[in-house]
């Protein structure tokens, strides 16, 4: 064995354990053909992370353990991160949605999984670490207690009967009763309901089956729910089920109606604050269907979708409010620039900060410093003053925030908005990126 | 006062390396000029006055380096120090040092001066480190060979094994599992109880697997197929994320 691993890994001879195994299927062609059915209605879904867990879901489980910062497993062509086996349980849907791939109207093939081909596939993807878990979504066949029913009982025969502790995403199906949702909530890490449409107007208009107290009378309920189980282990009640430990998030499609960034991003403020989710996700809208209520968009906006994620992250790591970021109503966000600078153009007057002197906040808020660098800059004071060539060592986006920093005997370059403006955007400022840093600046 | 820098030697262990820290730190020694891995009874000493402070068998010098080092950081500096040791840098041991010297002095926020080059280099070793074994938790693929047994090849950059390995037995306590670094020939086995040393790995792959092997890639080469948008397709970002070391062992890249 290799010098390191032997120091690390104490190296013994005793009994060895015969390996736990349950009976799973072995997949034929026709349950391959479903899967691949069952993916494609589900890739629409942008939630595929597996984050925000700690500890095991089961005390001994048999197989799997939820990483904390939640793992990638693989990248698919449009550079999407794969984390989960992420189906539709059915596609056989009973709605109408003009936006959706798999509505009623819709002319794709159908396929419905069985609960043992769900837990069989999820089971021996984890063994094999495709994935990190299971995120589970279904059409409405009938009614949405019986799909939400079907979905719980899979996630339940994973848990209960198999001890899997892998991480487990259930979509709640709008309409489902509380009884169902309680039940979901005790096996998934995460819950979520999908809004989709960012205006009541626009709901009613594409998807009338569905209304606004049908998507946020459950979101609340689950707000509720984690609330009263969170108070009760408060209250040092030993055995208090857990209950949806990685929260609720929800999915905004970005581009198939008319709103603007401003009503999407003041959404995505009032739910973060009044119902408490975790994450907000974004989807430009791809065209799936030849609907006359939908506008033609090719290609998607994924530029758009990837400045909502940026002013998204303001929002919750960065102390912004949404008025200072929203643009005016119905427009979009600043193509050229990420949210952060374009504030800050506007804003001549709040600049230079001092990165030897002023705080966390004025800090955060200087472009080309994420919460990493803030973090390590205020470290670093600590032990003497810092100067330009130690920010960039430490890995300051110096092309952006030296516009807006001083620090020893560094002063920035006097600027006029208009023309920074105009050189930051030539320095390729706009890339059509959607790789987006936690606690980086990219 | 300080008796003169002399090069140091350790046996080329992480624990070897900690004993040895120990004993400098307890004769407040000053930093080596060099370290090197040998030990006193390898042949011909090249190095005239070399100092042999310290090996993993010597228990005494291991528990004062960790005595030492529980005010200055604990657990998490002995994990950022394993971070830079398997980082293979030429100057490991070096920069080791210099943490732990920072460390002791300053206590726990030492570690935390960015500004100052030595630390913010350890601190880039740190993060490739746990950046490489990130990625290889999620990029790691095992197989079912027929003894039950699920087996696993990478060719990480840096010797990420040991921090990978500890993922899997959280993650699959009560499976039966091999890792098999290709790049430094040497791997693990879990048995579900304990860590084993790897003794010889499968030569003809397509002979060891078992009969679902097959056909659970092939589902999942279908299941990645049909994720992709091809309205969105961007391989450049792809490629940025799946790096070619990878790529070989990833089934549904086939």
């Amino acid at each position: 064995m290799n010098t390191v691993a032997s120091a690390i890994f104490p190296v013994t001879s005793g009994p060895v354990s015969p390996p736990c195994r349950i009976n799973t299927l072995i997949p034929d062609d026709r349950l391959e053909r479903k899967l691949g059915i069952l993916a494609q209605s589900a890739r629409y879904d942008v939630s595929c992370v597996s984050s925000g867990v700690s500890g095991a879901a089961l005390r001994h489980a048999a197989l799997g353990a939820p990483a904390r910062s939640g793992i990638c497993h693989s990248w698919t062509a449009d550079g999407r991160c794969v984390s989960l086996l992420k189906v539709l349980l059915s596609n056989a849907c009973v709605y109408d949605c003009a936006y959706c791939a798999n509505r009623c109207s819709a002319n794709v093939p159908r396929a419905t999984f069985k609960v043992e081909e769900l837990v069989s596939l999820t089971w021996e993807f984890y063994r094999r670490n495709y994935i990190e878990g299971l995120f589970l979504s279904s059409a409405i066949w009938s009614t949405p207690d019986r799909t939400m029913e079907a979905m719980v009982r899979v996630a339940e025969k994973l848990r209960y009967g198999h001890g899997f502790g892998g991480y487990i995403h259930l979509k709640v199906i709008p309409g489902a009763s509380l009884e169902w949702i309680v039940r979901a909530g005790r096996v998934a890490d995460r819950l979520s309901i999908n809004i989709e449409l960012p205006s009541e107007r626009s709901l009613g208009m594409l998807c009338p089956q569905k209304s606004r107290a049908a998507i946020l009378t459950p979101m609340l309920r689950i707000r509720d729910t984690l609330v009263e189980f969170a108070e009760d282990r408060g209250k040092g009640f030993r055995h208090v089920p857990r209950f949806a430990p990685a929260g609720q998030s929800t999915q905004l499609v970005v581009g198939a109606t008319p709103e603007g960034d401003d009503t999407i991003l003041r959404l995505s403020d009032a739910l973060y604050r009044k119902v408490g989710l975790r994450r907000v996700f974004y989807s430009a809208y791809v065209p799936v269907g030849d609907d006359r209520r939908i506008p033609v968009l090719a290609p998607p906006e994924k530029l758009r979708e990837h400045r909502l994620y940026q002013a998204d992250w303001l929002l919750r790591f960065y102390g912004f409010t949404v008025e200072e970021i929203a643009p005016n109503e119905g427009e979009k966000l600043d193509a050229r620039f990420d949210p952060k600078t374009a504030w800050a153009l506007k804003h001549p007057e709040y600049f230079p900060v001092d990165v030897n002197r002023d705080d966390r906040e004025r800090l955060l808020r200087v472009p080309g410093l994420g919460v990493r660098n803030v973090n390590r800059i205020l470290q670093a004071r600590h032990f003497g003053s810092i100067d330009a060539a130690a920010l960039r060592r430490m890995g300051v986006v110096w092309r952006r925030a030296r516009y807006f920093v001083q620090c020893g005997d560094y002063r920035p370059p006097r600027w006029h908005p208009e023309q920074l403006a105009s050189r930051l955007a030539d320095s390729g400022q706009h890339p059509e990126q959607l790789e987006l840093g936690l606690f980086n600046e990219s | 006062m300080n008796p003169d820098p002399k090069p140091a030697v350790y046996d080329g262990t992480f624990a070897g390396w900690c004993a040895a820290c120990g004993c400098l730190l307890a004769k407040a020694s000053a930093a080596p000029l060099y370290w090197r891995v040998g030990s006193d009874g390898d042949g011909e000493d090249l190095f005239e006055n070399t100092e042999v402070p310290g090996r993993p068998a010597d228990d005494s010098n291991l528990n004062l380096f960790f005595t030492l080092l529980e005010p200055a950081g604990g657990r998490k500096l002995v994990y950022d120090l394993l971070c830079v040791f398997l980082s293979e840098a030429p100057d490991r041991e070096t920069l080791m040092f210099q943490m732990v010297q920072v460390s002791v002095a300053l206590g726990q926020r030492g570690r935390r001066w960015h500004s100052r080059p030595d630390m913010r280099r350890a601190g880039m070793l740190i993060d490739r480190v746990r950046r490489e074994a990130h990625r290889s938790k999620g990029l790691l693929r095992f197989v079912e060979l027929r003894d039950g047994t699920l087996y696993a090849r990478y060719a990480p950059s840096h010797d990420v094994t040991p921090l990978v390995a500890g993922h899997f037995r959280r993650r699959m306590p009560r499976q039966r599992w091999a890792i098999h670094d290709e790049v430094r020939h040497y791997g693990v086995v879990w048995d579900g109880a304990a860590f084993h040393e790897a003794e010889g790995f499968p030569q003809d792959m397509a002979e060891s697997l078992t009969e679902s092997e097959s056909r659970y890639q092939a589902c999942w080469r279908a299941f990645f197929r049909e994720l992709e948008i091809p309205e969105r397709r961007n391989l450049r970002l792809q490629r940025h994320f799946l790096p070619e070391r990878f790529r070989k062992y990833l089934p549904e890249l086939d």
